[in-house]
């Protein structure tokens, strides 16, 4: 038995951390008025127990605030204490149960403790108040047996569940007459794989059939292609007859064509090749022969021609080496023209040499003058000296007139101004005058030195002549040195300079000494008297100094008087000596008298040249001379010799020369061309024996080839291998023919053809068109048996290559597997349902009369004796009572007192039934409070026979019955305020 | 010394076998699953060329014959070509399976294939650089079934180094249901025969060692029921011993995963830990079938909901475009059945009765409207004992989910 202990209420609806003891009590009477929370601790029984939803949670949350739940004490069927812990947002609202010792029990504890019990059933038995007495939908059998099944861990409602869900399940699962389940599905997939696999199941015998078949088609193909084969054969010879259809009828010719020449013809083998080869070879031997026996004959010609003109040899011999001659002859010809046309311009070069000397003498007295080299040197010295002192002469006599001149009036001008010069002693008395004034007077330095410096200066330029005509005579006459006339004046020049160079500075001195004493006498002027003083002395100076100059010129004019005198007196003498020598040359040379002596220097030259010409000349003729000689003695000798070559006595000796010439090339090219003819002949000669020899075998070979075959001429010969070739030939082409009928036809067909059995063309062809009608019939035949074939063996490669029976197979008894499996399930479930229904019904029918007879106990008890019985009209199917008058009542009969009665008969009933497998407690809320008193007390009573089984906890008023009888053993009351 | 062989031994190929409990799967990934046993056999042609065997041995149901497909015929001939190429043998006998393939002669076969043709014993010899060497015996089935045990008609050949049996059967269980050329250990075993190659059963297993007496399993699982890996076994043998080695040669492996999930209160917790032991497993190409040990109620709940499938989804997308994925094909939850049945019967008058009235059902009733359905029961198999009591189970957690399994609290 399960005995709820104690309460401890955390919070649930209005009550707050509240702990109720029932102190071990199996019959507690929970007292209190209306609102005070008696039905609160009901629910928080059962919260406890069972849980509640979330939703139905949110009413009992604590009104003040706080945590929903609690705990319960029990004493478990075991004996032992047990705490069921519950909050309201902890473990899910699961409860948490621990045994006495705190531990921790499993989540399932409370179920198994409970025994399945869930809150639908036990409210349906063990918690009842006034409202929930009935049962609810009348008490037909079913309703009672639900009742009765509700009874137990079950409950009704499960197993209505569950048979309503298994149901459904089988119902999806498999219907007989359905087409949706799903094994229905299956069935048909199953049946349509099993048609078709039906059809492929004599894969192997279909398979064994197309390949019956193919060797059907194939031995068909093969007989085919026989029957072809030797149609084709057939037709094959018969086209081949057709070709070669010529060679037959050639051969039955050829065979009557031999018929008419002999057996065998005897001829040489190869002996027509043979003779016409050798024929061939000795053709051209022949013709080459003839022509070179012609050539010979031609030559021979030849050569008498040329020999007729050819000169005795030993003629041509002295032509030839007199020819020889001729070049040397020409050469001695051309030198003598040669020194012909040079004596000519030598003659010239004389005549024009002797005409421009104009001199009109000839070459004998040119050649009798003493002319030579000396003359011509001689007469150009004169020429120069005559030139020189032409020169020179007038040149000196001019300069000496000029030095004259000069003299006469520089004398004049001496003269002059020696009369106005004052005397030395005028000049005294007034140079002391002066001398005297400037006593008085300091000497001005510049008065002295002034006619000094114009001295100085004056005698410097002076110097500079000298020098410079010094130097211009050395020159000279270092460059005329080669003419040692010139050098003489030059030297006297030079002297000249000399002189004048150094007379000067003798004369300096005194010129000094004379100044400073006229500047001594200017000082001594007065100053008045000094002025004129000063002038008439300065004129006076000025006079003198101009004496003083002209005087000196004088006398160097007189220097230069005397040199030209000096050198006109040298001139002279050397003209005369000149003359002299003219003299002496015009007396040897008497044309000299009337040629001046300047042109004398051409004239020895031109002369001179003239005498050499006029040598030259003499030596051109003699070498001429000696040309002459040689040229008319080799005319002499050729005429001579060539006397009656030549034809024409009047011929110049070139013109016979020439001809002699032309002659001789003549006679040589004979002679040339007999050479030549003459060898051509002997290898003519030569060529013509070869050929003759190189024939020779070759006739004889002819020869020998008509005597073997016993003819003498060729005629006969090529008669006879006429016979032979046609013969041959006609031998040969039947033998070729009969090859060539071998070679394509089959033996027994070229034995019937050759015997002359054999089918004309016109035959060969209609055969031959049939045959090949028949071969396309074949072709056809075969073709269409190939493609059977082909088409019999893609049946049997896609038969080998598909899978489709594999895999329908595999697919078949898959889907036979899945449908079995499935079967397996639908019957599972069906097992399921069936059994279920069973013991449902067996369940119904086992304990239903244990269940009445307790409740017909109880109603006795609570009627107290009115009722005797509660049992079923099994026909209305409905509960019945039976009173103890013997009245029976329908459950619809009866008052509501009563049916309350009765269900709680029947609680009680069933209580007791299912007390054998659990014991909960009773939750009662003033469940009899419409019960009379009597009744009221018989629960009571039955109550508290009850509590030892299942503990009663009884929630009622302060004024119950319950609540009065105080003194009840194991009772415990508590009361709610 | 006498020369050393070396082969593969191979059988239960079912090539073109269809997969079972497959009912689920991305179209991606079927296909592969179609393509599986194919490239299981792709993997044994490229063993046979990469160990240079001599030989290699298929014994019994290279096909399925529930449907013949080409295909499957084509692209076993492509493999004995590629062996051919490079002179490998191939002695292939028929067996349960695939015993009509012994009749039928629709396929050529390259020069290297040998068949056991005829459901007698014979012996192919197998040379080796000219000399004779192995006798390979064997036959194949000519029915589905061969009731004879077939051992007596093993008898070695004289003169030949080694002897090989290669037989399609199963070990005697009783007379009555042993259909496929059933056989005692004992008759192989006192054989002269070097090696018997088994085949039929598809789960490996080497029944002795001397003589090696092996059944290799099939190439590639096609339910969870064959979990694990699937291949041959490349066998060396000479005069002294016989050396074994298991080759995988499977495309995609079948795998059972079970998952303690006691811890996971939540969903989320329940998807970290799957997540982290996916991530744990070998990364290969699998099919996990998932159970969920220590589930809790709020796991059930959400269970019977679908959420947990929706984690499966979730996780599955992950994989599916990985290389080497890993597709969880079903989910199921493991619980304290027991437990939970006493304590309900004890306290809850009616599923005391609903639990007892599970003992009790008529199938018959029950599944008539679809077992007997006009269409669909052609389609149907009829449940194993092992099923029903699964089914019963299924629908037990299904109703007690349906009754009790929501939250009896009253705060959701």
């Amino acid at each position: 038995m399960m005995r709820i202990n104690s309460l401890h209420i955390y919070g649930f609806g209005k009550w707050i951390d509240q702990k109720i003891d029932f102190n071990h009590s199996s019959f507690i009477t929970i007292v209190g008025d209306n609102e005070t929370g008696k039905s609160t601790i009901r629910s928080f029984i059962l919260f406890m127990l069972f849980g509640l939803s979330p939703q139905q949670r949110q009413h009992f949350l604590p009104k003040h605030g706080g945590q929903l739940g609690g705990k319960l004490s029990i004493v478990a069927a075991d004996g032992n204490d047990y705490m069921i812990e519950r909050f309201h947002d902890r473990n899910n609202c699961e409860a948490i149960c621990y045994d006495q010792a705190g531990q921790r029990l499993p989540s399932d504890w409370l179920t198994n403790q409970l025994h399945g019990v869930d809150r639908s059933l036990y409210n349906k038995i063990f918690n009842f108040d006034v409202f929930s007495l009935q049962v609810e939908g009348g008490l037909s059998k079913d309703q009672l047996g639900q009742v009765l099944l509700s009874v137990g861990m079950t409950g009704s409602d499960r197993i209505y569940q569950a048979e309503k869900q298994l149901q459904t399940v089988i119902q999806t699962i498999f219907r007989p007459r359905g087409t949706k389940p799903e094994l229905n599905q299956i069935l048909k997939q199953l049946i349509d794989k099993e048609r078709q696999l039906k059809q492929l199941e004599d894969s192997i015998a279909i398979y064994e059939k197309s390949q019956k078949q193919r060797m059907v088609y194939q031995n068909q193909i093969a007989a085919k292609q026989e029957e072809l084969a030797k149609e084709n054969e057939q037709f094959v010879l018969f086209k081949e007859q057709e070709r070669i259809y010529q060679s037959i009828e050639d051969y039955h010719l050829v065979v009557e064509q031999l018929k008419q020449l002999p057996d065998t013809v005897y001829f040489p083998e190869q002996g027509e090749k043979r003779y016409q080869s050798l024929k061939e070879q000795l053709q051209p031997l022949q013709t080459d022969q003839r022509v070179a026996a012609q050539k010979l004959i031609e030559l021979k010609e030849e050569l008498e021609q040329i020999q007729a003109q050819l000169l005795p040899t030993d003629i041509r011999n002295q032509l030839v080496n007199r020819l020889d001659e001729i070049a040397n002859y020409q050469s001695h010809f051309n030198e003598y023209q040669q020194l012909e046309r040079q004596i000519a311009e030598k003659t010239r070069m004389i005549k024009e040499g002797l005409g421009q000397s104009k001199l009109n003498i000839t070459e004998a007295d040119l050649l009798d003058l003493p002319i030579n080299f000396t003359t011509k040197e001689i007469w150009q010295q004169l020429a120069d000296q005559y030139t020189r002192l032409t020169e020179q002469v007038p040149n000196l006599d001019q300069s000496l007139l000029k030095l004259e001149k000069n003299e006469q009036q520089l004398t004049t001008k001496l003269n002059a101004l020696k009369e106005k010069t004052l005397s030395t002693v005028e000049k005294n008395i007034l140079e002391k005058e002066l001398e005297q004034m400037d006593r008085t007077f300091v000497d001005s330095p510049g008065k002295k030195s002034n006619p000094f410096n114009q001295f100085q200066k004056k005698n410097r330029y002076l110097n500079f002549i000298s020098i410079s005509v010094m130097f211009l005579s050395l020159a000279l006459m270092i460059f005329n040195r080669q003419e040692e006339f010139l050098i003489l004046p030059f030297v006297i020049i030079f002297i000249v300079g000399c002189f004048i160079l150094f007379k000067p500075i003798k004369f300096k001195g005194e010129m000094i000494e004379a100044l400073e004493k006229q500047a001594e006498q200017e000082s001594e002027q007065s100053i008045k008297r000094r002025d004129d003083l000063i002038r008439r002395i300065a004129q006076h100076d000025e006079n003198r100094d101009a004496v003083l100059l002209i005087q000196q010129e004088l006398k160097q004019i007189n220097i230069e008087k005397m040199k030209l005198t000096e050198q006109l007196a040298i001139l002279t003498m050397e003209n005369e000596r000149m003359e002299q020598s003219i003299y002496e040359q015009q007396d040897n040379f008497s044309f000299l008298a009337h040629i001046p002596v300047e042109f004398w220097p051409d004239l020895a030259k031109q002369l001179i040249e003239v005498i050499d010409l006029i040598e030259q000349r003499q030596q051109l003729d003699i070498d001429r001379d000696r040309e002459l000689v040689w040229l008319n003695s080799f005319e002499e000798k050729i005429r001579a010799n060539f006397a009656d070559l030549i034809q024409e006595s009047q011929l110049s000796f070139q013109q016979v020369l020439n001809q002699l010439q032309e002659l001789s090339i003549q006679q040589q090219n004979f002679f040339v061309q007999e050479q030549r003819i003459q060898q051509r002949i002997s290898q003519q000669e030569g060529i013509h024996n070869e050929i003759r020899a190189k024939m020779a075998p070759l006739q004889e070979e002819m020869e020998g080839l008509l005597e073997k075959v016993g003819v003498e001429t060729e005629e006969q010969w090529t008669k006879l291998a006429q016979q032979y070739e046609r013969w041959s030939i006609l031998k040969e082409q039947k033998a070729e023919l009969i090859r060539q009928i071998k070679l394509h036809l089959p033996d027994h067909l070229v034995g019937n053809i050759l015997a002359g059995q054999y089918d004309s063309l016109s035959q060969l062809e209609i055969k031959i068109k049939t045959s090949q009608v028949k071969m396309t019939e074949l072709n056809q035949e075969l073709n269409s048996l190939y493609q059977k074939e082909a088409e019999q063996q893609a049946i049997l490669k896609q038969q080998e290559q598909s899978k489709k029976v594999l895999n329908l197979k595999h697919d078949y008894y898959f889907i036979k597997e899945k449908f079995n499996e499935e079967a397996k399930r639908w019957l599972t479930y069906q097992l399921a349902l069936e059994q279920i229904q069973q013991t449902k019904e067996r369940f119904q029918r086992s304990y239903l009369p244990f269940v009445l007879e307790k409740a017909t106990h109880y109603l006795n008890e609570i009627t107290d004796g009115r009722y005797v019985l509660v049992e079923f009209d099994q026909t209305l199917q409905q509960l019945y009572l039976l009173t103890n008058d013997g009245d029976a009542y329908q459950a619809n009969e009866l008052s509501q007192g009563t049916l309350d009665q009765l269900f709680v008969a029947i609680r009680l009933g069933i209580s007791s039934w299912l007390a054998k497998h659990i014991q909960l407690p009773f939750l009662i809320d003033d469940g009899f409070v419409h019960f009379d008193s009597n009744r009221q007390k018989q629960i009571y009573a039955i109550l508290k026979d009850l509590k030892d089984i299942h503990q009663i906890i009884y929630f009622t008023k302060e004024n119950s019955d319950f609540v009065q009888d105080r003194d009840r053993e194991d009772q415990s009351i508590i009361y709610l305020s | 010394m006498t020369e050393k062989i070396k082969f593969i031994h191979c059988a239960d190929l079912h090539l073109d076998s269809p997969f079972k409990g497959m009912s689920t799967l991305p179209d991606s990934l079927y296909q592969e699953l179609k393509n599986s046993t194919f490239a299981a056999l792709d993997n044994l042609v490229n063993l046979a060329i990469k160990e240079q065997v001599d030989f290699v041995l298929i014994v019994g149901d290279l096909f399925d014959q529930s449907v013949k497909s080409v295909y499957a015929e084509m692209q076993f001939i492509i493999a004995c070509q590629k062996l051919n190429k490079v002179n490998i043998p191939i002695y292939l006998s028929y067996g349960n399976h695939d015993y009509l393939e012994a009749r039928q002669h629709t396929f050529t076969y390259p020069e290297n294939v040998h068949i056991f043709e005829s459901d007698q014993v014979e012996v192919k010899v197998f040379s080796k650089n000219g000399h004779p060497l192995v006798g390979i015996h064997g036959f194949s089935y000519s029915e589905r079934a061969v009731l004879d045990n077939k051992t007596t008609e093993f008898q070695p050949v004289e003169g030949l180094a080694y002897q090989i049996g290669m037989l399609h059967g199963s070990i005697q269980q009783s007379t009555e249901h042993d259909y496929y050329a059933p056989f005692q250990l004992s008759d192989l075993q006192t054989k002269n025969i070097d090696y018997w190659a088994l085949g039929h059963i598809h789960k490996r297993a080497i029944l002795s060692r001397n003589p090696a007496i092996v059944y290799p399993g099939n190439t590639q699982s096609r339910s969870i029921k064959e979990s694990g890996e699937k291949g041959c076994y490349l066998v060396e043998l000479n005069q002294m011993e016989t050396k074994l080695t298991f080759k995988a040669l499977h495309a995609i492996q079948f795998d059972r995963l079970s998952v303690n999930v006691s811890d996971c209160q939540q969903v989320d917790q329940l998807y970290d830990l799957l997540y982290q032991r996916l991530s744990s497993l070998k990364k290969q190409k699998s099919i996990i079938f998932l159970t969920l040990t220590g589930v809790n109620q709020t796991l059930v709940s959400h269970y019977y909901q679908g959420e947990i499938d929706e984690i499966i989804m979730l996780l599955n997308e992950q994989q599916q475009d990985q290389e080497n994925w890993q597709w969880i094909q079903a989910v199921e939850i493991e619980r304290e059945r027991q437990v939970n049945e006493a304590r309900l019967k004890e306290n809850d008058p009616f599923m005391n009765q609903l639990l007892t009235d599970f003992e009790d059902i008529n199938w018959g009733q029950l599944s008539k409207d679809l077992w007997q359905h006009r269409q669909a029961k052609r389609f149907l198999v009829e449940l194993s004992e092992e099923e029903k009591i699964k089914l019963v189970n299924d629908a037990k957690d299904l109703a007690l989910y349906h009754l009790l399994g929501m939250n009896n609290d009253e705060n959701k």
